[in-house]
């Protein structure tokens, strides 16, 4: 298992359609990914968990992963995480 | 014998501004017919099926929709609905249906409503208005299983068209309200929904007036009644009667008005009162910028993002790729000039395999722009031979972004000349003339300008990245985002540093940042001595409108003063007069 602080960068948090582009990139692995924030647990291969999770801006997060390819998911999620998901300015 | 009708005035939150005029279109999406009764053991297999197929037809259903989107908001619309299917397959809402239907034998309506209230109740907990407006999503999606189920799996029926009609509903999914407005859709009514939902956002840029947070509209107003929005003040009238009617009359005049005045000077030339001439340029990045930048009559296009190209993927594109792509660029301007930027991406925008530069403590100020490409001397080989291959077929100019340095340029300067020989060896086809300009949104760009002149044909200058290193904030953090001002002294004496650097060495200058697009800035830029503004095609005909309303002779004479300003109030107070 691995895990990684991280903080949410990007101008409007985890809304609809970053959570999809976060689902679409850990389905990719086999590994189990899950997000802690205040004290909850979510699947973040279920948008609907990620979408509840109303992590706006700032706000810290941490990135489990669990299973064979988890070092490579952890990084990808940590990327998509810093390119703010690629929406631009 | 029928009530005369009454007029009823409603209060909501505008979403997108406007008025309109127009016939009800009522929708009562959020009734669908919930089967109560108790289902049947041996039934549980049939409609757990059916469930099933409800799914199935709508995942077919939003495909279909995305397939059928075109046009500039595309693009959005389509992240918009993948995110829609994501939520149509998450085991959250499936699975509980599906529980529910097994082992509390409800019907498949009626288990999707019960899971439906059990989600969007826990997103209406959430503090932040932005993402708890995101219960409008799952409510779209829930919607259209709800109508799937209920039609048996049976094609939707296509809506008529919609010309001249107000769209009176609970909420509408963004999909849906793209199809309505292509069909004629001149206003939305909502009783839920926030200016923070995506249709919302959608309407703004449809320019489709919307008023949210109608309680009340739907019970009362009925298919065909006529209805007045009146957005700016948040206010729904149901019959009106003359007086509102008159009212929507004249700021109709009014708006036709300013849109006979730009169309007249659609394509002509931005003068000022005392008739100098101002040059108006399009920034852009794809097709659809390029063609708005003919359509309002761009002099050119001043700064060309080539970003896009290398985003979002996992192999570089080669050198016939990016060929193609400023090549369509310039044959699509007819003959007037594109200015193309090399890469301009940093640690922060860097993205995928082949171009990731790793994490940098602070990208700001790290690994962009220029240095980046000097770093990859192959990559931007081929980034400045496919941008000289291109100038054979309209005049191209390239532009050298974050330049801080004499020696960059010098070196870029270099490189391209040795592209320029291989090509001309190999008999391709290039301009006899290809400038080479820099950018300036450094401030130590800025205080080099004269010596970058010796090595540079154009200047340009990025306002927004300039902005944010003369007054160390940045604009996207809303802790110092009061910090991020435009109207900063500092940051006018530096704009007027660099267009008296430029006027000195002869070297035509530009702004291409937010300020050259905002009317509220001409004013101030003219008066610093600019005359070549590069702005988001949108902004030209609003800044071209303004432009007509200055007097840059008077405003010149003033610069003096803009120069001495020790702080904002006093920019403002010469601006307003």
């Amino acid at each position: 298992m691995v895990e990684q602080e991280i903080t949410v960068s990007n101008k409007l948090g985890l809304h609809a359609r970053a959570s999809a582009k976060l689902v679409q990139l850990t389905s990719r692995f086999s590994s189990d990914v899950f997000l802690q924030c205040r004290g909850r647990e979510i699947n973040a291969k279920s948008i609907m968990g990620l979408m509840l999770l109303a992590a706006g801006k700032g706000t810290v997060l941490v990135v489990r992963v669990d299973g064979d390819d988890q070092s490579d998911a952890l990084a990808a999620v940590i990327d998509l995480f810093q390119r703010k998901f690629d929406e631009g300015e | 014998m029928k009530n005369a009708p009454i007029r009823t005035e409603w209060e909501g939150t505008g979403a997108a501004r406007g008025m309109a005029l127009g016939r009800a279109r009522v929708v009562y999406s959020a009734n669908p017919e919930i089967e109560t009764a108790a289902l049947h053991s041996s039934a549980i297999p049939n409609e757990v099926k059916r469930f099933e197929t409800a799914l199935l037809v709508t995942r077919k259903e939003l495909q279909t929709l995305s397939e059928r989107l075109s046009g500039a908001l595309a693009r959005d619309l389509i992240e918009i609905i993948e995110a829609h299917a994501l939520i149509l397959d998450d085991p959250d809402l499936t699975d509980g249906v599906i529980a529910l239907i097994r082992n509390q034998n409800l019907y498949a309506t009626a288990a999707l409503e019960r899971q439906r209230d059990l989600l969007v109740a826990a997103f209406d907990t959430i503090e932040d208005p932005y993402l708890r407006a995101r219960r409008d999503d799952i409510d779209h999606v829930v919607q259209r299983v709800f109508a799937a189920l209920q039609r048996g799996g049976a094609e939707p029926a296509r809506s008529a068209s919609a010309e001249g009609e107000i769209l009176v509903c609970e909420t509408v999914a963004p999909a849906d309200l793209a199809q309505l407005h292509y069909q004629g859709l001149v206003g939305v009514v909502a009783t839920a929904s926030s200016p923070y939902s995506h249709t919302a956002i959608l309407a703004r840029s449809f320019r489709l007036p919307m008023v949210c947070g109608v309680k009340g509209a739907l019970s009362l107003v009925h298919d065909g009644d006529p209805l007045l929005i009146d957005a700016d003040h948040g206010r729904v009238i149901h019959h009106p009667d003359a007086i509102d009617l008159s009212r929507l009359r004249t700021q109709q005049k009014e708006v036709d008005r300013a849109e006979k005045r730009r169309a007249r000077q659609k394509g002509g030339v931005a003068k000022t009162r005392d008739g100098c001439i101002i040059h108006l340029h399009a920034n852009a990045d794809d097709a659809e910028t390029i063609a708005i930048a003919r359509r309002v009559g761009a002099d050119s296009i001043g700064l060309f993002r080539t970003e896009f190209l290398f985003m979002r993927r996992r192999e570089l594109p080669d050198e016939e790729e990016q060929f193609r792509s400023y090549r369509d660029a310039v044959i699509a301007m007819g003959g007037q000039p594109v200015t193309l930027r090399t890469l301009d991406l940093g640690a922060d925008k860097a993205i995928g395999s082949p171009l990731a530069i790793g994490i940098e403590e602070n990208p700001a100020l790290g690994l962009r722009g220029i240095r980046f490409s000097l770093s990859r001397r192959t990559l931007f080989a081929t980034q400045l031979r496919a941008m000289l291959r291109a100038s054979g077929f309209g005049p191209v100019r390239i532009l050298l972004p974050m330049v801080s340095s004499v020696d960059e340029v010098r070196v870029t300067r270099g490189l391209f000349e040795e592209c320029l020989a291989d090509l001309r060896l190999a008999r391709t086809a290039v301009a006899e003339q290809v400038p080479l300009g820099v950018m300036i949104e450094v401030p130590a760009a800025v205080l080099i300008a004269g010596e970058l002149a010796r090595f540079a044909d154009f200047f340009a200058v990025g306002s927004n990245d300039l902005a944010q290193y003369v007054l160390a904030a940045d604009r996207n953090n809303a802790a110092v985002v009061s910090q991020y001002d435009p109207l900063h002294p500092a940051f006018v004496r530096m704009l007027y540093l660099v267009f008296d650097a430029a006027k000195q060495a002869k070297c035509p200058v530009s702004v291409c940042g937010e300020i050259a697009g905002d009317p509220a800035y001409t004013a101030l830029l003219i008066a610093l001595g600019l005359t070549d503004f590069s702005m988001h095609p949108n902004s030209i005909p609003y800044v071209r409108d303004t432009i007509a309303t200055l007097n840059r002779k008077s405003l010149r004479a003033k610069a003096p003063r803009f120069l001495h300003a020790a702080d904002r109030e006093t920019l403002r107070g010469l601006l307003a007069v």
